[in-house]
């Protein structure tokens, strides 16, 4: 039994003291937010759309983590130390303490996931299944790939080694993209994330002329590919429609290797000692999941070990949702296994996403 | 509470707070359920002859007696164990049948199901979908009872993926009485 700290404050004085409280549980909580998604961001885009209606300006705030939680949970407190927004919340009913923070960047990230017995949530774009990306704000460039510092910015590699994207989303974010060539033996489908693998068998070389109408795009592709616009390089494509807006277009396959050791900063490379890892950004539950538990072995272990996931294209808002069920679990938790209060969490997180019309589900 | 006590609690709510709601949502569940709880009571008194119409109310009630079977303490004896659970789970049979014609109904209609587009920056869209499209996904969550939440999920992502001519041909068979295909050879990697 660990030693009390608390003593209830109507026997304090002249009472004999002997009416002692356990000391609560904690539960630390990182909320690493990617890039377009911190807290910030989502402030600066509220402050650029003047014009925006109280619903939209609404929706945001809503989504915003941790300014979003008292509206939520009344008693939450917020506080920002050492530079990071932080959350406090003290559960008398569940007799544990939730303590939050947010961290914006890759090594930061990377540190919560090698700390023993916390829980750690990733909230922001999924990057097709690449992995948590972290940059300072959502300007095209590297912090959209490898990163322009990438110790603090671009991707944690955590998908599977080979992942197509739609030409338009290389085009947009303006990275520099590592194609696989076609010189190269056609990826095998046990090697490509679940969304490439019903392509694989009709995956064609082009050349990076071929892969767009309008030879200025293909003059900034092949920028970013790093080949001449004329040239003769051929790399691994198919054509299909990835959204309404874009079409039907040219994906290309990209080395995305969650075990790359060119590129240590993956999970092949990571010790997770944390209690709980959740990836909230699109479909991670195809895209990422095998890869951790799988291809990584990290398996739940008894009472740790935890992973949550989507099913489907999230919106943002999800880790307040997720976040405000788990501290509104309605029984004694201190100390406890974590399953129920976990299960609860989810089950009323899904509810609510289903209710509110949300096409994807916590897994 | 009566329906304009709860309109006007409703009113007084604190938008998007999450144990305001709770509390509403046990006062509400506390207060519909206080009849079918009653009646439970009664059909397991040690009184023979109480017994009997109470019983058979609980189960006139059908889906109202799943909560109060299913939230109440301990029954008395293995005889009243056995009965309960045979009660709470003709009823659950009973209703999910119920859902089930509802969505074998659904399964023909096409129309599409508007889905408010994403905001651009997101990177992934949500699959367009028509009513019957929906209406199969939630009778295989509903019926396919042996397939794992992971797996289902998988699945549904990839029957979302097909065609509507694929998507229709799939929703043939399972209309003509096979069972639902499994689209994802493997949640391995």
């Amino acid at each position: 039994m660990s030693d009390p700290i608390l003593v209830a404050a109507s026997r304090r004085a002249g009472e004999g003291g002997n009416t002692v409280v356990e000391p609560p549980e904690v539960r630390r909580i990182v909320v690493a937010q990617g890039i377009e998604f911190t807290r910030q961001n989502r402030h600066d885009l509220i402050a650029k759309h003047p014009d925006a209606s109280p619903e939209a300006v609404a929706s945001v705030l809503a989504g915003i983590f941790p300014d979003a939680m008292p509206a939520r949970v009344p008693g939450v407190f917020l506080y920002e130390w050492e530079g990071r927004h932080r959350a406090l919340y003290y559960s008398a009913t569940q007799h544990v303490m939730y303590a939050m923070e947010t961290v914006d960047d890759k090594r930061r990230f990377m540190e919560a996931l090698g700390t023993e017995g916390i829980i750690v949530i990733y909230d922001g774009h999924a990057r097709y299944g690449r992995g948590p990306c972290f940059g300072p704000d959502p300007a095209p460039g590297d912090d959209w790939e490898a990163g322009t510092e990438p110790t603090y910015r671009g991707l944690f590699r955590m998908g599977f080694p080979h992942i197509a994207v739609p030409v338009h989303e290389v085009l947009t974010h303006g990275y520099r993209a590592t194609l696989l060539p076609a010189s190269e033996p056609r990826p095998d489908r046990a090697s490509c994330d679940p969304d490439m693998r019903p392509h694989v068998d009709r995956l064609a070389p082009l050349r990076v002329s071929a892969m767009h109408p309008d030879s200025a795009v293909v003059a900034q592709l092949a920028r970013q590919v790093g080949v001449e616009p004329e040239g003769d390089e051929r790399f691994w494509t198919y054509h299909a429609t990835g959204d309404a807006e874009h079409g039907r277009e040219c994906h290309v396959v990209l080395r995305a290797g969650w075990s790359d050791p060119s590129y240590p900063f993956n999970l092949a490379a990571t010790e997770l000692r944390c209690r709980m890892f959740c990836h909230l950004g699109c479909s991670t539950f195809s895209h990422n999941y095998p890869v951790l538990r799988k291809l990584k072995g990290w398996k739940r272990e008894g009472d740790a070990r935890f992973a949550y996931w989507t099913t489907a294209p999230s919106l943002s808002g999800t880790t307040v949702t997720f976040l405000s069920h788990l501290m509104t679990y309605p029984e004694y938790s201190a100390g406890e296994s974590w399953v129920p209060w976990l299960r609860y969490g989810v089950r009323k997180a899904n509810q609510e996403l289903r209710r509110t019309g949300m096409k994807y589900q916590l897994i | 509470m009566t329906p304009d006590e709860l309109e006007a609690e409703l009113d007084a709510l604190p938008p998007g707070q999450v144990p305001a709601m709770a509390s509403l949502a046990r006062r509400v569940r506390g207060e519909a359920l206080a009849l079918p709880n009653a009646a439970l009571r009664r059909a397991e008194s040690a009184d023979a002859g109480r017994v009997l119409a109470a019983r058979h109310l609980v189960g006139e009630l059908d889906d109202l007696t799943i909560r109060a079977i299913l939230d109440a303490a301990s029954p008395p004896s293995v005889e009243h164990q056995v009965w309960r659970l045979g009660t709470a789970v003709a009823a659950i049979v009973s209703l999910r049948a119920r859902a089930a014609e509802r969505l074998r109904e659904a399964l023909g209609d096409r129309r599409r199901v508007p889905i408010e587009p994403y905001p651009p920056h997101i990177e992934e869209q949500p699959y367009p979908r028509r009513v019957c499209d929906e209406a199969y996904l939630m009778l295989r969550e509903l019926l396919h009872v042996g397939e794992s939440r992971g797996r289902f999920a998988l699945d549904a992502r990839a029957y979302l993926r097909l065609t509507d001519d694929e998507k229709d041909a799939e929703i043939a068979r399972i209309t003509a009485g096979e069972p639902f295909t499994r689209l994802v050879d493997d949640l391995e990697a």
